[in-house]
């Protein structure tokens, strides 16, 4: 089996589409969306489009954790003993396994909402960002920016559930945010245990997790700003071992880039 | 049935005038919008949002339709064929409801409350879904309508009755919400 596996060769059946991010962000219509200023907004019940645009994420969601499922593996796979200590493996195998159990609890909650697998494109880029050869890289690119992502990005959906007095989507909201934070614990453990004796793979390594952080928070798609869909989380990541400092950098990024033209996801 | 369509042309979209003109025409006609009425589908292709509102004034109507609302979801900037018949169905069912002398007089649709237009979106997919014999889009639609009514099992007794109603009213539809 090869080691480092394309994101162009990710099996998926007939139901799903791929679309490339490239074309997302080259849309012409972003410039239009940027001179009328126009933004989709917090996710909340009180936007009209709310059940469409919840659909939409949760298709996210449930995409987004195949990618993490197909990272974490990859990592198992990827490295010997030398590069990647035997239990830091396991727990990426662990991980998959919770993966796997968020992938089947995002069908079932996309049924709930009336969505159908593959209803929506799905784009790789979160599992692009689990690709660096470098295992602590790779960690910090998947267990502390894309687990980081999905503690926001299940914060947000577990609020939006508990505002528009959905029981299903708040619980299962909540369970999945609870192995994210063990994982996001897992990444910052790891980051800090394998480049303890060197300073400066840590350095690159968090230069790295910033660069992927920055690309998750999508032109203020993720941040504190009322019109961000994705509301940053500060309490659960502090929960999750980041520090207060990194977060602050994250909504800082956030809202920098929210303030430059171009693509504005319509979620 | 004089249906028009702004713009003629599309640059940032691969979308057909001409096309949507024939689906609005048939769709008008399959859910029963009077012959003499003008149709003009005025299309936002500049945004990728969905928003869609219909204004019936005398026997004009003015479709103002987002780009988004008749995109494939799943490709980028496309058209979707079957999500445009959806959409054109749900407004066109709530023009030919306000031209009904027997259907009340319902609040321009700027007027109308979010749960009010989950509740007469509910009743107009229900039918146009068994007119045209295509998915309407039940779990999606019952997902809107709870958000605005509640996961209740009554508020799904209520959905239930505007997706399965026939010659409803807009009291009735009024009252079901209130159920």
């Amino acid at each position: 089996m090869r080691k480092g596996f394309p994101a162009e060769d990710l099996a998926r059946d007939s139901r799903f589409r791929r679309a490339r991010t490239e074309d997302r962000i080259t849309d012409p219509r972003n410039q239009y969306l940027s001179q009328q200023g126009r933004r989709a907004g917090r996710l909340t019940p009180e936007r009209p489009d709310a059940a469409h645009a919840a659909r939409q994420m949760m298709h996210g969601i449930f995409v987004g954790e195949i990618q993490a499922l197909e990272g974490a593996g990859r990592t198992v796979w990827d490295f010997d003993d030398e590069e990647a200590p035997f239990a830091l493996k396991l727990d990426m195998a662990r991980q998959c396994w919770d993966e796997a159990r968020h992938t089947e609890i995002s069908v079932k909650l996309g049924e709930w909402m009336g969505t159908e697998v593959g209803e929506f494109a799905e784009t790789t880029f979160l599992y692009e960002a689990s690709c660096n050869p470098d295992p602590v890289l790779r960690l910090t690119g998947v267990n502390r920016a894309l687990e980081g992502l999905a503690i926001d990005v299940f914060n947000t959906m577990r609020e939006f559930g508990q505002a528009c007095g959905d029981p299903v989507l708040e619980f299962c909201e909540d369970w999945m945010l609870a192995d994210e934070v063990t994982h996001v614990k897992m990444g910052s453990d790891w980051l800090r245990r394998l480049t303890e004796s060197d300073p400066e793979r840590r350095e690159r390594a968090l230069e790295f997790q910033r660069v992927v952080d920055k690309l998750f928070s999508f032109r203020g798609f993720r941040g504190e700003g009322d019109d961000s869909p994705i509301q940053l989380a500060r309490t659960f990541r502090r929960m999750a071992g980041f520090a207060d400092g990194e977060i602050d950098t994250i909504a800082a990024d956030s809202a920098a880039d929210s303030q430059q033209e171009g693509w504005k996801a319509p979620v | 049935m004089n249906v028009t369509v702004e713009p003629p042309a599309f640059t940032l979209v691969d979308f057909d005038a001409g096309r949507i003109a024939t689906l609005a025409a048939e769709v008008a006609v399959l859910v029963g919008v009077p012959g003499d009425v003008t149709v003009e589908v005025d299309v936002d292709e500049h945004s990728p949002f969905g928003k869609t509102s219909a204004v019936v004034s005398g026997r004009s109507v003015r479709l103002a339709v987002e780009g988004g609302a008749f995109e494939d979801p799943q490709r980028i900037r496309q058209f979707s064929e079957a999500g445009a018949r959806l959409a054109l169905g749900r407004l066109l069912y709530r023009v030919a409801d306000r031209f009904d002398p027997a259907f009340g007089h319902p609040p321009p649709d700027t007027d109308l409350t979010m749960a009010e237009h989950a509740a007469w979106d509910a009743y107009c997919l229900g039918r146009y879904s068994r007119r045209a014999g295509v998915d309407g889009g039940f779990g999606r639609r019952r997902y809107a309508f709870r958000i605005r009514h509640g996961f209740t099992d009554r508020a799904d007794q209520a959905f239930d009755q505007l997706w399965n109603g026939s010659n409803l009213t807009w009291a009735d539809i009024q009252r079901i919400c209130r159920l």
